[in-house]
């Protein structure tokens, strides 16, 4: 087939990116030289949205709280979806129930796995805490004297969001078996002859022959990662503990353009998160491209 | 016994799901010794070789490497090799990291195991391929890679899985001479299953013949050829297939016994002009396979298979001719119609 020819093809998903992100992004980024609140016509402020963010020490935190949920969060979701897929990548007891164990988190509607987490998370009588706790004195749990505060301590509070993503794991894992059992299987049988033990076939057949997959994988996941964050923090923690603790770039848009109808300060946010974004996938290309040409 | 201390199996079975491949392989290879495993396809050659080398388990019976029982053992334990029919490679490292990877694995000195890669490159013919990614390698040069691989860890056993199928005929040819040498430079026992009768008989020490499940005969190559065990071993060597004949075969002739068949190769048949002695027999049609032609011969007043004769193809008489046909003097092989078992012949 002539390349050309492949654009009917292609004509409805154009349509889609043109009408859905294309136009979007340029509404986005003019609304963000503006000032607008669905009421008075929007007048036109340049750049000074984006002076009034950089001064604003709840974005801020915001930026900052987005960061480190995606630095934390994407390794350790990346990490359990690979450990899962190679535990549950071949035919043995119960493997069907585990494989459903290990999607079934992400197939639920994310407010109600929030609403759930509120029940998991709560000091008292959650079930974590309870599980936490350390011989029969009431209150004495692994980590102290003091349970940890899942929805009232700012650290606790942040380290609860992290803890309920590292279950909605469910595609990089879906992704991570098929690929697994993709992988050729005389290259195990090779190595089973040259007597490699678990690590080193791990380390040197099964790690790189992977590499592409997890690459990816790894590069959507920073970018979910900075927006996931989004439905747990308004159902479970509503942005607090105080100071913002657990209010992320996305709430922080939402909050702005839906309650305080403040639409060119969003959108001037919402512009400096695809900066971010596109400057953190920039960081990684470089260093995987690094990597695989050493 | 002490030449049995290369690889022997005794009483071994294996298989897939319920049913067994191979229901009773008993199997003594010498060390040093290049045994050639010959056998139709689907007769449990490859899962023969996956025993040996401990991916597959055998059911039952054991297996012993030098003297050692190893059923029990992981396969990297065992001390053997193997080169799969697919020439399998680790796709992601370079033929030179492909061929240390055990080395590296058993924790040998990395300037050691490159030192030994080379070595074992220039033995195998690939030095020039040692930067490049397998799927850089033609076929041919994947298989030189693989033996490579193989040979590096001094494997006391080397398993060649059908080494030559996926080659072109040229190359095989070349490959086949190089195998031999190579086995003369470095000894070890080998174990090269094949379906290929002329690449069983030419490069063997010893050939097994594997039917249905079990070794049917063991010996060299002259031994095979001239004294098959029974009848099912002498159709399968050789092709065209022996000739079979019942025991009232004019051909036969009066010693023919009853409750015996006679077996004939096609080039133990000798044609002669219509006023020689013999039987006279139809020409009906005449295959031409280069030097040599297969004529097929029908006897007047014998029903049957055709008699297939090998008959030079420069003076090969004409389809339709008549020609008289006459048994080469201990061209004969033997058997118990019954029970197929030889009861003696040819030499």
């Amino acid at each position: 087939m002539k390349p050309r020819r492949s654009w009917p093809l292609l004509s409805p998903y154009l349509v889609g990116l043109v009408g859905l992100v294309g136009i979007p992004t340029l509404v986005v980024i003019v609304l963000a030289l503006t000032e607008f609140d669905l009421v008075r016509p929007a007048r036109w402020v340049g750049f000074a949205n984006f002076t009034a963010l950089a001064a604003d020490p709840v974005f801020r935190t915001a930026l900052l709280n987005s960061l480190v949920f995606a630095l934390v969060a994407t390794p350790l979701r990346l990490l359990l979806a690979l450990a899962l897929a190679l535990l549950l990548h071949r035919r043995g007891p119960a493997t069907g129930a585990g494989r459903t164990a290990a999607v079934l988190p992400t197939a639920m509607p994310e407010v109600a796995y929030g609403l759930l987490w509120l029940w998991l998370l709560n000091p008292v009588y959650g079930p974590i805490n309870l599980l936490l706790t350390v011989g029969g004195d009431p209150g004495l749990t692994i980590f102290g004297r003091t349970p940890p505060q899942w929805l009232t301590d700012p650290t606790d509070a942040r380290a609860a969001i992290i803890l309920l993503s590292v279950f909605t794991i469910g595609e990089s894992f879906v992704v991570l078996l098929a690929a697994r059992r993709m992988l050729p299987a005389p290259a195990y049988e090779l190595a089973a002859l040259d007597d490699a033990t678990g690590w080193d076939i791990f380390r040197r057949v099964t790690l790189p022959l992977l590499a592409p997959v997890l690459v990816l994988l790894f590069l959507r996941d920073t970018l979910m990662g900075l927006q996931f964050s989004f439905i747990p923090a308004l159902v479970i923690t509503d942005g607090g503990p105080p100071p913002y603790a657990t209010t992320y770039v996305s709430l922080f848009i939402y909050r702005n353009a839906f309650e305080y109808l403040r639409y060119g300060y969003a959108a001037a946010a919402t512009v400096i998160m695809l900066g971010v974004a596109a400057l953190i996938i920039a960081i990684q290309w470089l260093i995987i491209r690094h990597l695989r040409l050493r | 016994m002490t030449r049995a201390d290369g690889l022997q199996l005794v009483e071994v079975r294996a298989g897939y799901g319920e049913a067994d491949v191979l229901t009773d392989v008993t199997l003594t290879v010498p060390a040093g010794v290049y045994l050639t495993v010959l056998g139709p396809s689907g007769t449990g050659k490859t899962t023969l070789l996956r025993v040996v080398a401990g991916l597959e388990p055998a059911r039952g019976g054991t297996v012993s490497i030098g003297g050692r029982p190893v059923t029990d053992l992981r396969p990297g334990r065992r001390s053997v090799a193997m080169v799969f029919q697919s020439y399998a490679l680790f796709p992601h490292l370079s033929v030179a990291d492909n061929i240390t990877f055990g080395l590296t694995v058993t924790d040998v000195p990395k300037a050691r195991a490159r030192q030994r890669a080379r070595e074992i490159a220039e033995l195998t013919g690939c030095t020039a391929l040692l930067g490049r990614r397998p799927a850089q390698l033609s076929g041919g040069e994947r298989q030189r890679v693989a033996l490579a691989r193989a040979l590096v860890r001094e494997p006391a056993v080397l398993l060649l899985d059908e080494p030559l199928s996926n080659l072109d005929a040229e190359l095989r040819a070349q490959t086949r001479d190089e195998l031999r040498t190579l086995h003369e430079r470095i000894g070890g026992t080998v174990v090269h299953v094949t379906h290929d009768q002329g690449e069983a008989l030419s490069l063997g020490d010893r050939v097994a013949v594997l039917l249905d499940g079990r070794v049917a005969q063991t010996g060299t190559p002259d031994e095979l050829w001239r004294r098959p065990a029974n009848r099912a071993i002498a159709r399968f060597l050789g092709s065209p297939a022996m000739n079979l004949l019942p025991s009232d075969h004019p051909l036969v002739g009066i010693d023919g016994t009853a409750g015996r068949e006679y077996g004939i190769r096609p080039e133990d048949l000798l044609i002669g002009s219509a006023h020689d002695r013999g039987v006279l027999a139809i020409v009906y049609r005449a295959e031409v396979t280069g030097a040599d032609a297969y004529l097929h011969l029908r006897v007047d007043g014998v029903a049957g298979p055709p008699l297939i004769a090998r008959h030079p193809s420069a003076t090969r008489p004409a389809a339709g001719e008549q020609v008289r046909v006459c048994p080469a003097p201990a061209g004969w092989h033997v058997f118990e119609a019954a029970t197929g078992a030889r009861v003696n012949g040819a030499e």
